[in-house]
C-alpha cells in the first residue's frame, strides 16, 4: 500500500468535476486542497465532497493537490485509509490509499496529484 | 482427613484472591492521576468460543467493541504458577475487508441496525485444554475447540462530555491541522520548484495530441515516484521538527474514551467440539448455543440482562437455559466493578436441578493491551471441584499496542 498517487484525469471542455474524499477505518481527518496555485479547502475535517470551480477547459493542465492527515484514534483497527473519487470527466475514477500505523494515535499524511487534461 | 478438605481450599484460594485483590487495589491508588488517565477504561470482552467451552470469566457479558484483529491468551491459573493454556483468536471481518468504506460519522451513529450489525460483527475460534477422568477414574488430557460469533443490533450513541470526549477531539483536530499545513506548504514549494517534474510536466504539454495518450503511463510512473520521495522527504523533516506535537496528539489519542451510552442488544452463538486424547479422529461436537445480552448503560453504570440456551450434544441432560442479570459501576480509578445472577434450568432433563450462580467481578486494565479480571462468588452446581469461584483472569492481546 502507498499513501501518495499521482493520476492523469481527462476531462472535455465543459465538463464540471466533483472531488470526492473519504477518510476510511472510522478515523479522524484533516483535509487541504490545492488547485493550481489557489488554495481550494483549508482543513476540512471528516470526509466531503467539492464541486471545483471551473469547466474542463479551465482546468486542463491544472494540477489538483489534495493532502490529509489521518489519525488513529480508533481502538477497533491501526489501518487508516482515504479514498479518492473523481466526478464529471470522460470517465468516474476511484482509487483508496491505506496504510497501517505503527500504533494507536499515531499520524498518517496522505498526498493525492490530479493532473487535468482534455 | 477429607472432612476438612473443603474449608481448607477455600481458605487457601479466598486467601490469594483477598491479596491480589489488595495488590491491584494499592498499585490503583498510588498510580498518579497523569498515569491513570493513560490507559483506557477496559470493557474487557470474552470470544464467544471461550463461553461455550466455559472459560469465561464473566457469564453476562458486557457488549464491547471489536478489534479487527486479536490474539488473546487467557490464563485462569490462581498461582500463575502454569503457562496459560487457553487462547482465542478473533478477527472482525468488515472492518479487516471494508474498513476503508466506514467514516468516523457512520462509526459514532448507532442508529442504523445494518451498519450496527457490520460494524461489531466478530468471528473467532477458541482453545482450551484441560482433563477429563473416564469411568475408571484415570485422567486424560483433552483439547477442545470453540468457534462463535457476536454481533450487536443496537450499541449506543456516543456520550460526547464522557471524559472530554469532544474537546479532545478538537484539539487533536486542531495539532493536526497544523501539521498538515505545514506538510502541505513545504510540499508545494517543493513540487513547484522540483526540476524533474517541471521538465516531464514541459514533455507532456508540448507532446503532439497523437503522443499524449501514449505519453501518460509512463509520465505517470516517474512523476509518482518523484512525489513520493519529496513527500518522504518533507514528511521526515517535519516528524524531526514537530516531535512534541507529534507526541501530543499520541498523548491526547490514549486519553480519547469513546463511551457509547443508551440501549445495548448484543447476539452471540456458537459451537464447541472436543478432542479428547487430543486426538484429531476423536473429535465430537460437544455444545452448541445462542444467546442474547441486552440493557441499557450510562456513563457510570450499566444493567444487563442475558437470554442463552446451550445444547450439550454429549448428554442432552446438560442442556439448559441460562436467564441472568448483571449490574455494572464504572470509573472507579479506571476500575469496573459488577455483581451477575445467573439462573440454570436443565430443560431436557428431569434428573437435574435447577442451579444458580452469583458472582462479584472487578476488571482492571493493566495497560494497553492487557487486563484483569477477579473474580469471587458462588458458582453453579455440579463442578467436581466445588462451587467457589475464586479466579484470576488475566487477558493479553497480541500484535497491538491497541487498548482492549
Amino acid at each position: 500500500m502507498s499513501s501518495s498517487i499521482l493520476q492523469y484525469y481527462r476531462v472535455r471542455l465543459d465538463d464540471t468535476i466533483t472531488l470526492k474524499i473519504t477518510i476510511g477505518h472510522g478515523q479522524s481527518g484533516d483535509t487541504i486542497v490545492h488547485l493550481g496555485a489557489n488554495r481550494i479547502v483549508d482543513g476540512q475535517q471528516g470526509s466531503f465532497e467539492l464541486v471545483l470551480l471551473g469547466v474542463g477547459e479551465e482546468l486542463n493542465y491544472k494540477k489538483l493537490h489534495c493532502f490529509t492527515a489521518v489519525t488513529d484514534i480508533q481502538t477497533e483497527t491501526n489501518e487508516t485509509s482515504v479514498r479518492y473519487e473523481l466526478i464529471g470527466g470522460v470517465e468516474p475514477y476511484q482509487h483508496t490509499l491505506q496504510e497501517t500505523v505503527n500504533a494507536h494515535g499515531d499520524v498518517e499524511f496522505y498526498l493525492a496529484t490530479f493532473v487535468f487534461y482534455i | 482427613m477429607k472432612k476438612y478438605g473443603f474449608p481448607n481450599r477455600w481458605f487457601r484460594r479466598t486467601l490469594r484472591v483477598i491479596i491480589i485483590t489488595l495488590l491491584v487495589m494499592v498499585s490503583i491508588v498510588s498510580a498518579s492521576e497523569e498515569q491513570s488517565q493513560s490507559y483506557h477504561l477496559t470493557i474487557p470482552t470474552t470470544a464467544p468460543g471461550f463461553v461455550l467451552l466455559g472459560s469465561e470469566p464473566a457469564t453476562v457479558e458486557r457488549p464491547g467493541s471489536v478489534t479487527d484483529f486479536i490474539l488473546s491468551i487467557q490464563n485462569q491459573t490462581e498461582d500463575f504458577s502454569v503457562l496459560p493454556k487457553n487462547y482465542a483468536l478473533e478477527l472482525a471481518p468488515y472492518w479487516l475487508l471494508l474498513g476503508s468504506h466506514i467514516t468516523y460519522e457512520q462509526y459514532v451513529n448507532g442508529r442504523n441496525l445494518m451498519a450496527n450489525m457490520l460494524q461489531t460483527l466478530s468471528l473467532s475460534v477458541a482453545t482450551v485444554s484441560s482433563t477429563f477422568e473416564d469411568s475408571l477414574g484415570v485422567s486424560h488430557d483433552m483439547t477442545s475447540l470453540g468457534f462463535g460469533f457476536r454481533f450487536s443490533l443496537l450499541r449506543g450513541k456516543v456520550e460526547p462530555s464522557f471524559q472530554n470526549y469532544a474537546n479532545r477531539l478538537d484539539s487533536i483536530y486542531s495539532i493536526s491541522h497544523t501539521l498538515s499545513d505545514r506538510v502541505t506548504e513545504e510540499i508545494e514549494k517543493r513540487l513547484k520548484n522540483d526540476t524533474v517534474l517541471c521538465r516531464l510536466d514541459s514533455v507532456f504539454q508540448n507532446a503532439p495530441d497523437n503522443a499524449r495518450q501514449l505519453l501518460i503511463p509512463i509520465i505517470t510512473v516517474l512523476q509518482s515516484q518523484r512525489q513520493q520521495e519529496i513527500k518522504n522527504e518533507v514528511e521526515k523533516e517535519i516528524r524531526e521538527e514537530y516531535t512534541s506535537e507529534f507526541a501530543r496528539i499520541s498523548g491526547l489519542v490514549s486519553r480519547l474514551q469513546m463511551r457509547r451510552v443508551g440501549w445495548k442488544l448484543e447476539l452471540a452463538g456458537g459451537a464447541a467440539m472436543d478432542f479428547p486424547e487430543r486426538t484429531f479422529d476423536n473429535s465430537n461436537w460437544s455444545k452448541l448455543g445462542i444467546w442474547t445480552t441486552f440493557g441499557y448503560e450510562q456513563t457510570h453504570w450499566g444493567m444487563l440482562g442475558l437470554v442463552r440456551i446451550l445444547g450439550d450434544q454429549r448428554n442432552d441432560d446438560f442442556s439448559s437455559i441460562d436467564i441472568g442479570s448483571r449490574f455494572i459501576i464504572d470509573n472507579i480509578r479506571l476500575m469496573s466493578i459488577s455483581v451477575e445472577s445467573v439462573y440454570r434450568t436443565f430443560y431436557a432433563s428431569d434428573k437435574m436441578d435447577d442451579t444458580w450462580r452469583l458472582a462479584f467481578m472487578l476488571d482492571y486494565p493493566l495497560g494497553k493491551n492487557k487486563s484483569l479480571s477477579l473474580v469471587f462468588g458462588r458458582d453453579f452446581e455440579g463442578s467436581r471441584s466445588g462451587n467457589l469461584i475464586s479466579l484470576i483472569n488475566v487477558v493479553i492481546s497480541l500484535g497491538s499496542d491497541r487498548p482492549i
